[in-house]
């Protein structure tokens, strides 16, 4: 028997690291790396799912942009934590398949890979650089806290690995 | 996931027919809502599953058959977790 193992980068293509300069020189450079990767977001090779995620997190912006979206006083789309969801979603790897995107009640924009009511993954990007996660992989748990900087930290990528082990084929998943 | 006061509203439905839920769904939370939305279906769960997650139903019919799901933790990963795990446990019901 053979078995071809597929390895991938869990780095994005269009990585640019966060920014820690301070002065307009930096920021200019973070406001064109941040156009150069939209822009490459657009290509028809690499960034298809990558503009729908960014299309579906303008769309959770303009849908919960008000307090009290859900009738029991959830909190708006918490500016910060969007900003830094847009750039968790261009750093995630084009391999990855395209997750659901929410708004939790406390504002924080939530990423969700879903599989089945038991084989589901979430990351929810708060105002700061923490991540929290949660999934469910048959009986198996996991829940946690990573710290967003840079990279999207392993822990968040291997369980979103998790949820599609029976493959991850070109940002899709493997059906049948 | 749970609001902010971490007492997730839910509804009592026993006995009562889709058609009596739908309209309760519109009256008492579709209503509140700041930008009202489409109703397109509930999730429907058990007290036992509920239960099974460490939580509590605590029933103050107001307004009447009203519950809160309560004691949630703190932590927002412990959160998430029991929120998938409801759902999980839970049945979709979409509107016809």
């Amino acid at each position: 028997m053979s078995m071809l193992s597929l390895t991938y980068s869990k780095r994005s293509a269009i990585f640019f690291p966060d920014p820690r300069g301070v002065s307009d020189s930096a920021n200019a450079l973070q406001g064109q790396s941040e156009e150069l990767q939209r822009h490459f977001a657009q290509s028809i090779t690499f960034g298809e799912h990558l503009c729908e995620m960014l299309e579906n997190l303008l769309k959770a912006k303009e849908e919960y942009s008000v307090d009290n979206w859900d009738g029991y006083g959830a909190k708006a789309i918490d500016e910060f934590s969007y900003e830094k969801a847009v750039r968790f979603a261009l750093s995630l790897p084009s391999i990855i398949p395209t997750p659901e995107i929410h708004v939790d009640p406390d504002g924080e924009v939530r990423f969700e890979w879903y599989e089945g009511p038991r084989r589901v993954f979430s990351v929810s990007i708060a105002n700061n650089y923490e991540l929290s996660y949660a999934g469910l992989f048959g009986a198996n748990k996991t829940y946690g806290i990573e710290q967003f900087h840079d990279d999207i930290p392993d822990a968040i990528l291997d369980n979103i690995e998790r949820v599609f082990s029976k493959g991850i084929y070109l940002g899709t998943t493997q059906r049948g | 996931m749970p609001p902010p006061d971490l007492r997730l509203s839910v509804f009592r439905t026993d006995g009562l027919t889709l058609e009596k839920v739908w309209e309760i769904g519109n009256r008492e939370v579709i209503n509140f809502m700041a930008q009202p939305k489409e109703l397109y279906g509930v999730a429907d769960i058990k007290v036992s599953q509920v239960k099974k997650v460490n939580l509590e139903v605590d029933p103050n019919d107001n307004p009447p058959r009203h519950a809160n799901i309560i004691g949630w933790p703190p932590e927002k990963p412990r959160q998430m977790l029991i929120a998938t795990e409801l759902a999980a446990a839970a049945k979709l019901v979409l509107r016809a």
